[in-house]
């Protein structure tokens, strides 16, 4: 009985000790010869680096460079390093691991293809160190200063390819680093990729805007015979896809504007419903058509979601004067006044005295609210634009001479924000009384009172009631 | 008894359809519904990277973040009146939202506890750029 007893105990404790043995992680076994060689690092990026090397087993046949655990290590080490040496701007600290990995190409593939393969997943830092690696990478080996060895376009090439399979928010930045690859003054996507970006926007349609992106720079130099082709079958052909749009869109009104403008006008009016297209399309002439051109067409489509297409427009050189001057037109014939205001949100550059002239004399109120805030963004305003502001909010009760309390309490909120002393307490005083007139709206006077709270010393405004409401 | 539930049946019937008849508005409702309009910020202007320049092998290379542009308009989310079908409901402009501008430009911020300073894109209000009109849609028997 003891001897069937004995061997029952000593089977269970054999069950026991092989379950144990079972259940406990290689990763853990190797973590130890891991620690053995490197006992500085801490626990926690262990589990990284343990991750990695996992990831990277798997890639082993497509990458023989380094193969031993400690290589790859220093690989994701070194990454780290560029991550952490570039977050510091310490570009001497950046040099080094940059260099040790772009000497050996095959570890730069390695960085490639650990990256696609989420072999950095969970690694902040070495995965921020891969994006930046390769961004580095693809512009050195296309340089006359490339190591031995090194085929730029080969290797540009595979990146690209690469590209699709990257995880975000690592895909937007490698595309970044891809789109801003210089050699001095010449991009590295220049017009000789522009077939192999085409082909992997039709071999990976869900990534076809990202490929998009990737045309910007060889968008800036077409010519007939160099390019021009390609970008106007991707115009024609690619009508849903608004990067591609405003890219070749761009493209062809550098070259042709005149027979390019009306087609995208067209675009712009089926595309009713289609907001990122419509942005697309106004932007495309904004930045490229010719000014007078521009100004024109922007004044047909003119919509209240485009202050950035016409803000564009205003900045580029003669904007300004080709956005005045259609202005003018089209105040004297009295014609479209949501194209007026839009008009004249694009005169950032024009002084005060023009645009308190406008506010002064437009004959409609959203055009001379416009004016005042024009005027009043982002620059000091002057004695002049408050005198003006003050007198067409007196007037408010008449549609055809002031503008609406709404209206003036966000030009005055640009006062606060933008001017000097002086202006900020007169501003400050013109507020309280909109928010202690009592025949004001409720709503206006909350809005008074919310724009100035910012400027009041604490707690000046806590006693204030308005309508049941607090603006506490 | 057999007189009665077919009377109710049809009397919960025509009430039923009587405010349908009086949505549907007659000939001045317009049938039309407000649509939404999701906020956005769309960045406009020259731009920089916020980044810095290093070598490689003698070889020089600007390592830039993402592009930071100078101004950014930050749309607010609203309704507008495009036109979009709805029988007994009207869409009409009740409202206007402010069109922000925030001004921005590369500054170095520093990474609390870390020492380190990081380059970022830092923006600053610079005011309302304009409006854009926020619609609504009401039932066309509540218009005046």
């Amino acid at each position: 009985m003891r001897w069937i007893l004995a061997c029952v105990v000593l089977a269970i404790v054999a069950l026991i000790l092989e379950q144990w043995n079972a259940s406990r992680p290689q990763a853990e076994l190797q973590s130890a010869r891991v620690r053995e060689t490197e006992p500085q690092r801490a626990p926690r990026d262990e589990g990284l680096e343990l991750a990695a090397l996992a990831a990277r087993e798997e890639l082993a046949p497509a990458a023989p460079a380094a193969d031993t655990p400690e290589e790859a290590l220093d690989l994701i080490a070194l990454l780290r390093e560029v991550a952490v040496a570039f977050a510091g701007q310490d570009a001497g600290a950046l040099q080094v691991p940059l260099q040790k990995i772009a000497g050996q190409p095959a570890r730069c593939e390695e960085v490639l293809l650990l990256l696609e393969k989420g072999g950095l997943r969970g690694d902040e830092l070495a995965s921020a160190g891969s994006v930046i690696t390769l961004g580095v990478v693809v512009s050195l080996y296309s340089s006359p200063q490339r190591p031995a060895g090194a085929d730029g376009h080969a290797f540009t090439v595979e990146v690209l390819e690469g590209l699709a399979r990257v995880e975000p928010p690592e895909q937007l930045d490698l595309a970044q680093r891809l789109i801003e690859a210089r050699v001095g003054e010449h991009f590295v996507l220049d017009l000789t990729y522009l077939p192999k970006i085409l082909e992997l926007r039709t071999r990976y349609p869900e990534q076809a805007e990202l490929y998009s992106s990737l045309l910007v720079h060889m968008a800036e130099n077409l010519a007939e015979g160099r390019g021009l082709e390609e970008f106007r079958a991707l115009f024609l052909t690619q009508g849903q896809d608004p990067t591609a749009v405003q890219l070749s869109l761009s493209a062809l009104l550098r070259t042709d504007a005149a027979s390019w403008l009306p087609l995208a006008e067209e675009l712009f009016a089926n595309a009713s419903g289609n907001s990122a297209l419509r942005a697309a399309i106004t932007s495309a002439i904004a930045t490229s058509a010719p000014v007078e051109l521009a100004s024109s067409a922007l004044a047909r489509l003119a919509g209240p979601s485009m202050y950035d297409s016409f803000a564009v427009l205003g900045l580029r050189e003669g904007g300004c004067e080709a956005l005045a001057a259609r202005y003018s037109e089209l105040v004297s014939s009295d014609g479209n006044p949501l194209a007026r205001r839009m008009l004249v949100s694009g005169l950032r550059n024009e002084g005060e005295p023009v645009l308190v002239g406008i506010a002064a004399t437009d004959p409609d109120p959203s055009v001379r609210s416009q004016a005042l805030l024009t005027s009043s963004l982002a620059r000091p305003s002057g004695p002049a634009l408050l005198d003006q502001l003050e007198t067409l909010h007196g007037q408010r009760a008449d549609p055809a001479h002031g503008i609406s309390t709404q209206h003036a309490v966000l030009v005055a909120g640009n006062v606060l924000i933008n001017s000097g002393d002086v202006e900020r307490e007169r501003t400050r005083d013109f507020l309280l009384r909109i928010a202690g007139d009592s025949s004001e709206s409720d709503a206006d006077r909350l809005s008074a009172l919310r724009t100035l709270k910012p400027w009041m010393p604490a707690g000046a405004l806590d006693n204030w009631q308005i309508g049941g409401q607090s603006v506490k | 008894m057999k007189l009665i539930i077919p009377t109710i049946l049809i009397a919960t019937f025509a009430s039923a359809l009587a405010p349908l008849a009086s949505a549907q508005g007659g000939p001045n409702c317009p049938n039309t519904i407000a649509t939404n309009i999701p906020a956005k910020v769309q960045s406009g202007g020259p731009y920089t990277h916020c980044g810095l320049g290093i070598q490689i092998f003698g070889f020089p290379i600007t390592l830039g973040g993402s592009k930071c542009y100078r101004y950014q308009f930050i749309y607010p989310a609203h309704q507008e009146c495009q036109g979009a079908t709805n029988p007994g409901t009207a869409c009409i402009n009740e409202n206007s939202l402010p069109v922000g501008l925030d001004v921005c430009e590369c500054s170095l911020l520093g990474v609390i506890g870390t020492g380190i300073s990081v380059p970022r894109c830092t923006c600053k209000s610079g005011g309302s750029a304009g409006t854009v009109d926020d619609a609504q849609t009401i039932t066309c028997n509540a218009q005046p």
